[in-house]
């Protein structure tokens, strides 16, 4: 077997993951809402962009693979991003555990109705979807996450992103700031459910075929696992994040020894990074920085 | 003006306000003064609408705050600006940053604009020149002075007309305490009127105008600060003497 057909699709994999964290941590790591059904508004985004693909312009797909890959999943994402807006504005007068209960909650019943609707398959999946644009798909997907972390990157340094920092800081006193504390909180939601559901257009096309357990609560533990391995609130952290929790047990797969025990190896390193490191990969290096700089002063 | 007329506030099923009355004229450092749970925080998160009133009505440069339905940034953008108790200032993000959050709300539209917020960003350094010292330092690396020096700072770069400070001497060095409050009368004479809630009735009382006494969420008394100071009641509860 040619290794590229395990390394493409690997990696495809990774940056669809890239996303999903750096979105997810729009959310819980820059506006500090806890959120865990991520995999709800990742499903939205991959069934929606299906549609779009399958049902909504075979023949145009079939002509134009690229610009319609694009416009499924910019279908995916305004999906999901519109649920997110749907979801947030009863969901986000909650706080902590409360909005994280609300979150799970959500996530199942995407699931359960996609696990029931006769249009999508149901309980048989969702077949026969088009790798649009074959052997470019690759870079169309590499070309979204860069695009995406920069739209990221970019909208954390405005005053938008300033404000939905703040919230995260101290709310009440983001309140006294004058800021939309309301409003600001669903944007970011909006947000992170956009981009999730951008990566799960790429999902769906990469697959080629969805079923309601892709997309289960694990999903969401999985993503939240990425930021907080990385660090909840940086950028950095949750890129690295996905690396480790989509290559680690990939890695551990090629050793003979080690391959049947990949996975318990996987959950001891998450219980290590979370005892001793809390702060996640970035809150580690924050403390080497921090502490040459004190040496330095 | 600012009017409040026989506000009452609850908290679920306990009631932390009764009947609370007060005004603040335009140019006066007006002081709350009451012992701890008599509603002084209360008050002021009532104004600022951060907990919702359920009577009395609350007027606002002539309007009734009603208007605003507890959307507190909404009243904030008014001109009321609310330096909310234990300073909470942003510790994540720097000093600098931290006053760029207070002058959030500010336009930015014009020359004149930013010109303006220029203006009083050197206003808040000369007022507390430790700042100035510390723009790049992290808000939680702060000592407490400096952080309640930080958060009457980031309140003053929303250039608000009344401004109101909830226990900015709290847990502060006496030394520290002392400045803060000359800066208070510093801020007041540039033209901002301010309503202070505070524990230290002696220093309060030296520095406002007028003052309200507050009990078990009923204002009880009121008269010009040097009235209140020679009360005897005001000062065996809240003077020490």
């Amino acid at each position: 077997m040619n290794y590229l057909d395990y390394l493409i699709p690997l990696l495809q994999l990774l940056c669809m993951n890239v996303i999903l964290a750096a979105s997810l941590n729009v959310i819980n790591g820059y506006c500090g809402l806890f959120s865990i059904g991520h995999a709800g508004f990742f499903a939205i985004g991959a069934y929606a962009a299906a549609a779009g693909s399958k049902l909504l312009m075979p023949e145009f797909a079939a002509a134009q693979p690229a610009l319609a890959l694009i416009a499924c999943v910019m279908i995916g994402a305004a999906a999901a991003g519109l649920a997110g807006l749907v979801v947030g504005i009863p969901c986000l007068r909650l706080t902590g555990d409360y909005l994280a209960i609300a979150t799970v909650g959500f996530g199942e019943i995407i699931r359960i109705v996609l696990l029931n609707t006769e249009a999508v398959g149901a309980s048989r999946g969702f077949p026969g979807i088009v790798l649009l644009t074959g052997k470019w798909f690759p870079l169309w997907v590499l070309l979204f996450t860069v695009g995406s972390l920069y739209f990221i990157h970019r909208l954390m340094r405005s005053s938008t992103g300033r404000a939905i920092l703040s919230i995260r800081e101290d709310e009440i006193a983001a309140r006294s700031m004058g800021i939309n504390v309301r409003f600001y909180k669903t944007f970011a939601f909006v947000v992170g459910a956009f981009f999730a559901g951008l990566s799960g257009g790429f999902f769906a096309h990469h697959s080629q075929f969805i079923h309601p357990s892709n997309f289960n609560f694990m999903i969401s533990v999985m993503v939240l696992l990425m930021i907080v391995v990385g660090g909840m609130g940086s950028q950095m952290g949750a890129v690295l994040g996905a690396i480790i929790v989509t290559l680690l047990p990939e890695a551990l797969r090629f050793s003979e020894t080690l391959s049947s025990i990949r996975m318990l190896i996987f959950g001891l390193i998450m219980i290590l990074v979370v005892l001793w490191q809390p702060q996640g990969l970035m809150g580690f290096y924050r403390k080497l920085f921090a502490t040459r700089k004190a040496e330095h002063a | 003006m600012l009017k409040v007329n026989s506000i009452g506030v609850s908290y679920g099923a306990v009631r932390a306000l009764f009947d609370v009355s007060l005004e603040v004229k335009r140019g006066e450092i007006v002081t709350l003064l009451g012992s701890n749970g008599a509603g002084k925080t209360t008050t002021l998160r009532a104004i600022s609408g951060l907990v919702p009133t359920n009577k009395g009505q609350i007027h606002w440069k002539d309007q009734d705050l009603a208007i605003f339905n507890g959307q507190a940034h909404r009243i904030v953008q008014s001109g009321l600006s609310h330096s909310p108790e234990g300073r909470r200032i942003f510790s994540g993000l720097s000093v600098k940053e931290n006053l760029e959050m207070g002058a959030y709300i500010r336009s930015r539209k014009t020359t004149q604009d930013k010109l303006a917020i220029e203006e009083d960003y050197e206003k808040v350094f000369t007022l507390f020149p430790r700042l100035k010292e510390r723009l790049p330092q992290l808000g939680g690396t702060l000592s407490g002075g400096e952080q309640q020096m930080l958060a009457i700072a980031r309140a003053l770069m929303q250039r608000p007309e009344l401004l109101m400070l909830d226990e900015p001497s709290l847990g502060i060095a006496p030394l520290l305490v002392e400045a803060i409050f000359k800066a208070l009368v510093e801020i007041n004479k540039q033209g901002v009127t301010i309503l202070l809630v505070e524990q230290n009735a002696a220093a309060a009382l030296s520095i406002a105008h007028r003052a309200y006494v507050l009990e078990t969420g009923h204002t009880t008394l009121t008269g010009s600060a040097a009235e209140l100071a020679n009360n005897p009641k005001i000062r065996e509860a809240y003077l020490g003497a």
